[in-house]
């Protein structure tokens, strides 16, 4: 094959290139409607429409799809209940929003010719933030400034001047370990199923013995997809999962310790 | 769950039963109880089975790459957010490369917090499996 055909293969990172699709600029900055934005709307807008529909008829006996609503219902209410105990519920709301964001988008993104949102460090801090400001905010509004006693263990005063610093390094890094963790899963599967997928059209333009060695990487595609498949409903767990924990933080204070 | 041909499995059945198949079946049938009463008997039958184990809440194993990861994301962020916030007050306080190297330790020590804590998490939902 010759150096232009290989040249035309998508290069791994090109999927993650955000184009305007609607350019608009208000007052020197840029707001324009992406194909980030896009899909993001079409996650919003199918959970929307998929949850609403589903339990509309609220059947006792459930169909298929009302199933797998009131599976996810079941799903976090338990998650919350199990971390945050019953208190944790008002919350739930919350939670639930955030995890079935989360899972759409990273099911979305395993779409071909799809664009994955989460794999934007921006989306992922965004969110990561709205969690933190969630927590300290129910923290503050509980506890006052008691809230403060977060961190503050129990521990001797002499230990407490290092032990303060290290707890509140500890607190502010939970948005970044959040955000980064989702963010560079979905990235890192993402260029792999690329990077494989352009190991097997290079092998197989070589021509000769080496087309047939293009069935290895192929078999790598397939695994790595669903080895994704699975990344991306837990990467949305975990997501949910430690807003829990973090918010039973801010509602408990210390009685986890 | 592969269902046998000929025998059937008796905990796949019973757990069926339980969680309602029994009742979609006697739905076709004619049936004269009240809704409210088979209700209840649904949830007796419910309860029974809970108790006996057979219907479990879904749990979700950790994967060995989602726990390495998982661990080195929490000690990793901790190690930059200390360094950013030295680095920063050093910048505020015009203090050199002083406030920076103290907070570099400092959020080494609380990326190892939280790592520790993460696998202390991890362990007893490890335990809580086994029960």
């Amino acid at each position: 094959m010759s150096k232009e055909g290989v040249a035309r293969v998508a290069g791994p990172m090109e999927q993650f290139v955000i184009t305007p699709i609607i350019p608009l600029h208000i007052g020197g900055l840029d707001i324009s409607f992406t194909n980030s934005s896009l899909w993001m709307s079409l996650v919003v807008v199918t959970v929307s429409l998929v949850l609403t529909f589903s339990v509309s008829r609220g059947a006792l006996i459930p169909g298929r799809m009302q199933s797998v609503a009131e599976l996810g219902y079941q799903f976090v209410a338990n998650m919350l209940r199990s971390t945050a105990g019953e208190e944790g519920l008002k919350f739930f709301p919350f939670v639930f929003t955030l995890f079935m964001f989360l899972l759409c988008a990273n099911m979305f993104g395993m779409v071909p010719y799809s664009f994955t949102v989460t794999s934007h460090i921006i989306v992922t801090v965004a969110l990561a933030l709205l969690v933190f400001a969630m927590v300290i905010g129910t923290g503050v509004l509980r506890h006052g400034f008691g809230f403060l006693k977060l961190f503050v263990p129990e521990a001797p005063v002499v230990m407490l001047v290092i032990l303060v610093p290290i707890e509140i390094i500890s607190f502010l890094s939970r948005p970044m370990s959040l955000s980064v963790r989702l963010f560079a899963n979905m990235l890192a599967g993402h260029t792999m199923l690329k990077v494989f997928a352009g190991f097997v059209i290079g092998l197989g333009g070589a021509g000769g013995l080496l087309s047939f060695l293009s069935v290895a990487p192929m078999a790598a595609i397939i695994a790595v997809a669903a080895l994704e498949l699975l990344v991306a409903f837990l990467q949305a767990y975990v997501f949910s999962i430690l807003t829990c924990i973090y918010l039973s933080d801010a509602l408990h204070l210390h009685d986890h310790h | 769950m592969v269902r046998p041909l000929f025998e059937p499995n008796p905990r796949f059945c019973s757990a069926e039963r339980a969680s309602g198949a029994q009742v979609r079946y006697r739905d076709r049938m004619p049936d004269h109880e009240p809704e409210s009463q088979r209700l209840d008997a649904l949830e007796e039958r419910l309860r029974e089975a809970r108790r006996r184990g057979e219907v479990q809440k879904p749990k979700t194993p950790p994967s060995m790459l989602g726990i390495a990861f998982r661990l080195t994301t929490e000690f990793v962020s901790g190690v930059v957010v200390g360094g950013v916030i030295g680095w920063l007050l050093d910048r505020v306080f015009g203090t050199g490369p002083f406030l920076l190297i103290i907070f570099f330790l400092f959020g080494a020590a609380a990326g190892i917090f939280n790592a520790v804590r993460a696998s202390r998490e991890l362990n007893s939902d490890i335990e809580d499996r086994r029960q």
